[in-house]
């Protein structure tokens, strides 16, 4: 990358930070602290906004396909992330059919 | 250079200002002698090579086959109609022409187009003259994708036509003049062979498109009528159109400066045969490639450089430390402004079409010609700009990031498809299991809600599997025809039709009667989740009235409960429903055998509702029946 470039960059980059602090402020108190926080937020948050995560009310198996489906259609999970993504939706999200 | 023949032929100028005018429109001097040998049989006047013509005498249906038959073309695809009648009597006479019947006139335009996406080459279709309006949608889907169609019909009698009587309109053209490139009422039945010729040219000529001729149906039964046919050589005018030299300079400099360019393809790459020379493109400048919406998969969907269609782009910026900074579009019509991340970007924008170019985003430069001669036009030009050791110090960290992030992506999705199971089936497992199952050089023909659901799963490319469909158009009640059309043009390779329950009830039923009487082995897969689930998404997410109450007042065909394999057993094609992921393996297997077998099958995939109404079976009660004052 040139010096320009990265200027430039860094100038993006400083102002998506901005834009999304509300943002994950807002979503602090929603989303628990976990491995895949971030990349939940991120990712599911191109198409569609959190609260349907939050508002879903799906037990784990439902959330494992639910989360494969959205993958399928093309949310941009990547395969190291896979497995720590679905647990952590199940783990904070799934509700308990008992 | 449509405009340099039509003056050619009108005698406004000479053969040597014919190839001044081509050389000043950038066609190679080989080209440019090809096209004046070609069109000089249509100069008035000119010697015509004896080989360029012959002279037919018969009735005008006769003049009309024997032009179409000139073409090259193998099939003539119709829908039951009075006016046929002459046809027949011609066909007598001209068995190397094969019929194939469709008993709806949409459903023909939809079997004619999967044919001529499929071939590449154009084919012709005849149908009522009362047949036009039910045509109507599929050849909006035609003009959509530029598919070449000629479709001729019948036509009221000069003693009758203008009156608004029997079968008659004042103005049959004015309801399909969107859906179509040309269309022509024929009043001199001599002249029928010209006609012909012309709709067949202009239909075929890139952008191509449906053209429509209608003819008297005592001009088709009129006897000892003598006209000239055109030999399918005077037809065959080269077009490779290259693009201006300086521009391609200038886009090959704007490329090779970028820090981040984004290649976006559209349906043009493959209608000009230019994927080979696109993915040289890509590979040399390492360029991440994204997918307008389009009919075929207009690059490997597998290659390390496909990062998905064009929402996909946002995740690729997130491993992508330099925003998108070039963005060349090759050969898609697309509103780019509507992206944020385009908004300011340096635009390229090759097209065959000029009328396409710069039409919806100001450019930095247009590349006007044939795709293929672009892409190879740039690629030498980039070469001549920059050594090999610097385009790989310029390209080298970017090829190897957008690597390592597609397969991240494309593993995690055949994961997702792999472990996805239970009843109802899961749609990604279906997907998987297909692209299992499948031959490797399969052809998929899908009119299912988003390409995501096919282009994740299957891999497209000149030496995979080919994908055809969705229609730009997006008229839904195509997807079944096309995919006779297709199995006809490529029947030695597996042809699977991926439907939707809502998409196949659009009046599709119709096309497994062509499917069955002529033995074309297709195997139609319906993901039934009876629902119309964009609709449903659309009405339950936005949170209106009625997604609040509840009412899905659309959506739901759960009720009746359609079975698909009932419906195809009506028309003596076997099928299996499938209502879980254990069931998914056996059941394609047996589909599999039957297509090898030379039949049409039936796959009815329960598949798994997802989203906002997901659960909902409510729909407007209503029944006719208790209205009634008398039972009857």
């Amino acid at each position: 990358m040139t010096a320009e470039n990265s200027w430039k960059f860094a100038c993006r980059l400083s102002v998506a930070t901005v834009c999304l602090i509300p943002f994950l402020g807002w979503g602090q108190d929603l989303f628990p602290k976990g491995q895949a926080r971030n990349t939940v937020l991120l990712v599911c948050s191109q198409c569609h906004t959190v609260t349907r995560i939050t508002d879903a009310d799906l037990n784990a198996e439902e959330w494992e396909l639910t989360l494969y489906d959205m993958i399928a259609r093309g949310a941009p999970v990547h395969a190291d992330d896979l497995d720590l993504v679905r647990q952590y939706l199940i783990d904070n999200f799934a509700i308990d059919e008992q | 250079m449509r405009d340099l023949v039509g003056n050619l032929i009108n005698a406004k100028i000479s053969r040597r200002g014919f190839l001044a005018g081509m050389s000043a429109a950038s066609f190679s001097a080989a080209a440019a002698e090809s096209a004046l040998r070609s069109v000089a049989a249509l100069v008035p006047g000119s010697e015509v090579p004896p080989n360029f013509t012959r002279t037919v005498t018969g009735t005008g249906a006769d003049l009309l086959v024997e032009q179409v038959i000139e073409t090259g073309a193998k099939y003539l695809f119709v829908c039951n109609g009075s006016g046929l009648g002459p046809v027949c009597d011609s066909l007598v006479d001209h068995p190397q022409l094969q019929l194939i019947q469709a008993t709806h006139e949409g459903q023909l335009v939809a079997i004619a187009d999967g044919y001529a996406k499929a071939s590449a080459k154009t084919a012709f279709g005849m149908f009522s003259r009362v047949g036009l309006p039910h045509s109507s949608s599929n050849l909006y889907n035609a003009m959509k994708d530029r598919t070449p169609l000629v479709l001729f019909s019948d036509h009221a009698d000069p003693d009758r036509e203008g009156t608004d009587s029997h079968e008659d309109l004042d103005d049959w053209m004015a309801a399909v003049k969107p859906y179509t490139k040309w269309r022509w009422t024929v009043h001199e039945p001599e002249r029928l062979p010209e006609w012909v010729r012309k709709a067949y040219k202009v239909a075929t000529v890139l952008p191509g498109g449906p053209t429509h001729v209608r003819i008297p149906r005592d001009h088709l039964y009129k006897e000892n009528l003598t006209a000239s046919v055109y030999s399918r050589q005077a037809l065959n005018i080269p077009m490779e159109l290259r693009p201006d030299h300086k521009e391609v300079e200038r886009a090959a400099k704007l490329l090779l400066e970028a820090s981040s360019p984004l290649l976006y393809v559209g349906p043009e790459v493959s209608q000009t045969g230019a994927r080979a020379s696109l993915v040289e493109l890509a590979e040399l400048l390492a360029i991440p490639v994204t997918q307008h919406r389009s009919f075929f998969a207009d690059f490997p969907n597998f290659h390390p450089l496909y990062i998905g269609e064009l929402p996909a782009v946002q995740s690729y910026l997130q491993s992508n430390p330099t925003p998108i900074d070039c963005f060349l579009n090759f050969g898609a019509r697309f509103p780019l402004r509507r992206k944020s991340f385009i908004r300011g970007l340096t635009v390229i924008h090759a097209s065959v079409d000029p009328n396409t170019i710069g039409r919806n985003t100001p450019l930095a430069s247009a590349l006007v010609g044939h795709l293929n001669e672009v892409a190879r036009s740039l690629i030498e030009a980039v070469k001549s700009l920059a050594t090999p050791r610097q385009i790989e110090l310029r390209t080298a960290e970017r090829r190897a990031r957008c690597a390592a992030h597609t397969a991240q992506v494309r593993a995690a999705r055949v994961t997702a498809g792999r472990r996805s199971r239970g009843e109802p089936v899961p749609w990604q497992r279906l997907m998987y299991e297909l692209n299992q199952q499948l031959d490797r050089d399969a052809v998929v023909v899908e009119e299912l809600g988003t390409e995501h659901k096919t282009l994740s799963f299957f891999p497209f490319a000149d030496d995979a599997k080919m994908k055809i469909g969705r229609t730009e158009g997006r008229a839904l009640g195509w997807g079944v025809g096309a995919s006779a059309g297709v199995k006809l043009a490529l029947p030695d390779r597996q042809v699977i039709s991926l439907q939707g329950d809502g998409g196949f009830l659009f009046g599709q039923t119709d096309s497994l009667w062509t499917m069955s009487r002529y033995d074309i082995p297709v195997m139609t897969v319906v993901t039934n989740n009876r629902s119309y689930e964009e609709t449903r998404w659309q009405i339950m997410n936005r949170g209106g009235r009625a997604g609040q109450a509840n009412r899905d007042y659309v959506s739901y065909l759960g009720d009746p409960d359609v079975d698909f394999t009932k419906l195809a057993a009506a028309y003596n094609i076997p099928g299996a429903v499938v209502s879980n992921s254990e069931q998914l393996r056996p059941a394609i297997q047996r589909g599999l055998r039957t297509l090898k077998d030379g039949r049409p099958f039936m796959l009815d995939v329960r598949t798994r509702n997802l989203g906002a109404g997901a659960e909902l079976s409510w729909y407007p009660d209503f029944s006719l029946a208790n209205h009634r004052n008398r039972k009857v």
